[in-house]
């Protein structure tokens, strides 16, 4: 295992090792648990949205599925972090940006609009996926499997499915 | 929430975000390549993680200092979602967390992803009142916990699984079979 710091110039091989940011995320994940709440990224896209309808449409607020939910919480704090982890970790490393990621380009070509189409599309089902379980790979996966939750581990094990199966059809099979 | 606890929440944000994106967490190649089940790092950060966070949670709860927020288990609802989850991720290449990281990477793809995912959360969230009474109460077991089905006490379970998850990763190669990702510079694919 070797640590390849400030040396890559490819923006998707990792600079640390894998049970480094196991353990990190591990951590983080207790912590949180001790001082607030779990780890959990997606509800935040609804709440983002809920405060975007909510301007336009006012009756809306009172969607009970972000009612009172508007305002900055835990999961809008998290988010943000992210953002600012992953911008702060880019420019440390001093990360080359990247337009289309490079197993796409080799199995779908560089046309810009179509890769865009697909992950604004992937994005959407992902997503709408997630608030219909009641969370994402940090909600569900890492924080509710750490919990023992039961809904946890039936989400984890469905997404495995179809994600699998999905990649294989996408990227394994054949071109006729 | 007092706005100490949510400065902690950004610091925390801001950890891991960094950390997802110095793993390669936030990569589509190392997402997709995991799906592929072709390269097995992205996997192997998810078994440390939980056999971390699984040994931590519990032993933070067992000494009643824990916040859980255990999800219910609405089984049609969550098997539902998290199948369009799966496919939504295949194709997006970044789970909801990753693509706000990627996207902070300046990696354009990610910030379609998010985009999309901002109108997918919002969709459900006008849809939730008629969805709730089809996919979300009917087959609602409520907050249940493994460990209370199974008969037996978190640590227990906590243990057993922490130690699993532990020795699964280690034992795990980084990668399966041929080297399927070629290593293109990102000049090649921002030649577009």
């Amino acid at each position: 295992m070797t640590l390849t710091w400030w040396k890559t110039r490819d923006p998707e091989e990792p600079l640390i090792p894998w049970w480094v940011a196991g353990v990190v995320i591990g951590l983080l994940l207790t912590f949180a648990v001790a001082i607030a709440a779990p780890i959990g990224m997606s509800s935040e896209f609804a709440y983002t949205g809920g405060r975007i309808v909510s301007l336009l449409v006012p009756q809306e607020a009172n969607n009970p599925y972000w009612q009172g939910k508007l305002g900055i919480g835990w999961e809008t704090m998290l988010v943000l972090g992210a953002f600012l982890g992953g911008a702060l970790a880019a420019w440390l490393v001093r990360k080359p940006s990247l337009d289309i990621p490079s197993l796409w380009a080799e199995r779908f070509g560089t046309d810009r609009r179509k890769r865009y189409l697909i992950a604004f599309f992937g994005g959407f089902v992902m997503l709408f996926g997630a608030r219909l379980a009641g969370g994402c790979t940090s909600g569900h996966m890492i924080s509710g499997v750490s919990q023992l939750a039961l809904s946890s581990f039936v989400f984890a094990v469905t997404i495995f499915l179809t994600g699998v199966l999905t990649a294989k059809a996408l990227y394994d099979r054949r071109r006729a | 929430m007092d706005i100490k606890t949510l400065l902690w929440g950004l610091l925390l944000g801001t950890a891991f975000g960094a950390t997802l994106s110095l793993s390669g967490a936030a990569s589509h190649r190392m997402i997709v390549n995991a799906l592929r089940l072709k390269d097995l790092r992205l996997l192997k950060i998810i078994l440390t993680a939980l056999a971390v966070g699984t040994l931590g949670v519990t032993l933070l709860d067992t000494a009643g200092m824990a916040h859980l927020k255990i999800k219910p288990a609405y089984l049609l609802g969550v098997a539902l979602g998290g199948a369009l989850f799966g496919i939504g991720f295949a194709l997006a290449g970044y789970c909801p967390g990753t693509c706000v990281v990627a996207t902070a990477e300046r990696k354009k793809d990610a910030f379609f992803v998010l985009l999309g995912g901002l109108l997918g959360a919002t969709t459900f969230g006008l849809l939730y009142p008629i969805l709730k009474p089809v996919l979300i109460d009917p087959f609602n077991f409520g907050e249940v916990r493994l460990p209370n089905l199974l008969g037996i006490s978190p640590l227990t379970m906590a243990l057993v699984l922490s130690a699993s998850l532990l020795a699964l990763a280690w034992l795990l190669p980084d990668r399966v079979g041929e080297r399927t990702s070629a290593v293109s510079s990102p000049e090649a694919t921002k030649a577009a």
